[in-house]
């Protein structure tokens, strides 16, 4: 009855976005406990809400989990769902850190090439230099 | 290596595109990746320029681990004491790894930090907990009970938390909602979520409290499914 509890309380919240942020939140703590399935159930209920970007930074969040827990092929299924160009290609970026691959890397940077602007750009390219770095790739 | 050589030679083409403050994180991002110290010094002296502290504390972390005297010799120059004083909680945070090894400049950092807190702070991450407790008996009540909670996370001994919930009930406190919730949320971490949610119903303010249920949620949610289904009804 936990969960249930937790919805009532939820639907308590009367703004939107604080609404979307438990969520989020809510995904999360699903998602580092392993429970991916559950968590992509609340992006769901976070996308009926019609907060399209908030759904999209909970996936980028469960990505980044399942990346990190080497649930490589997952990952990229779900990476596939998101809309946002921005969060998309962060967390390719994310997950070319931990599959090691040279097709997810090239991927990443040919997405990057993509950004217009120019700060976003940048830190994307950074955080790529790191990921090459980390993998022995730098001269 | 073809790659890294043209993403390093875009990335500082477009470095003078950015403010100030991105140009500093940026420039240690870069030393990050090619581990040159010219590049470190360029990151150093534009974060040192501009007071940019929270950059000059990365700084510190990143180098603890190569080169932990001269991350030392760094942090000394930081000159906001208390963001100094972080710098030195990191540089320890880091030597920790490997305590015997380099328990000469772990004494030497830890010596130099003034404020108590701070103190207990570094001492907690060499896990001297008898140490952080004697402080936490002389410190502002609210840091007295952070110190609690920190300490139980460290060692896992609920016991701590128990003195950290004795802690808020018997002072005034500003912020007893954000205290019970850190407590509440360390107890769902040792798996007592009986505790957890005592304690959740004890919280006022309703996102405090949500985020402790989404923690127990997470971890114990057997009817899941049957509230899912619920809910749409």
């Amino acid at each position: 009855m936990r969960v249930f509890v937790l919805f009532w309380k939820i639907n308590q919240i009367e703004s939107l976005f604080t609404k979307s942020e438990a969520l989020k939140y809510f995904a999360r703590a699903l998602a580092k406990s392993g429970r991916f399935e559950r968590a992509l159930e609340i992006t769901e209920i976070i996308g009926e809400l019609e907060l399209n970007l908030d759904k999209d930074m909970a996936l980028e969040e469960i990505s980044q989990i399942m990346a990190q827990r080497n649930l490589i092929l997952r990952a990229k299924h779900i990476i596939k769902q998101i809309q946002n160009p921005s969060l998309r290609i962060k967390a390719l970026v994310e997950l070319a850190k931990f599959s090691k691959e040279e097709d997810d890397i090239i991927n990443a940077y040919n997405e990057i090439e993509k950004v217009e602007n120019l700060g976003l750009k940048l830190n994307l390219l950074v955080e790529l230099l790191k990921v090459l770095s980390d993998l022995g790739r730098r001269p | 290596m073809e790659l890294f050589k043209k993403v390093l030679g875009e990335v500082r083409a477009q470095l003078e595109e950015v403010s100030k403050y991105h140009k500093a994180l940026n420039l240690v991002k870069i030393w990050q990746a090619t581990h040159e110290g010219e590049d470190l010094e360029k990151a150093w002296e534009c974060a040192h320029q501009e007071g940019y502290f929270d950059i000059l504390v990365e700084i510190v972390k990143s180098l603890a681990l190569e080169n932990p005297e001269e991350a030392l010799k760094k942090a000394v120059t930081i000159n906001e004491k208390s963001w100094r004083e972080k710098a030195y909680i990191e540089i320890v945070k880091k030597l920790s790894r490997d305590k015997e090894r380099n328990s000469g400049i772990i004494s030497q950092t830890i010596s130099l930090i003034e404020n108590k807190y701070h103190k207990a702070l570094a001492l907690l991450e060499i896990g001297k907990i008898n140490e952080v407790l004697e402080i936490a008996k002389d410190v502002l009540p609210e840091l007295k009970v952070e110190l609690l909670i920190l300490v139980a996370k460290k060692t896992r001994n609920e016991k701590y938390l128990i003195f950290a919930l004795k802690s808020i009930k018997g002072v005034k406190l500003g912020n007893k909602d954000c205290f019970r919730k850190e407590i509440a949320k360390v107890f769902v971490e040792l798996g007592n979520y009986r505790m957890a949610k005592e304690i959740a119903d004890q919280i006022g303010f309703l996102d405090f409290q949500i985020e402790v249920w989404c923690e127990i949620g997470a971890r114990d949610y057997e009817s899941f499914r049957f509230v899912l289904e619920n809910k749409s009804n």
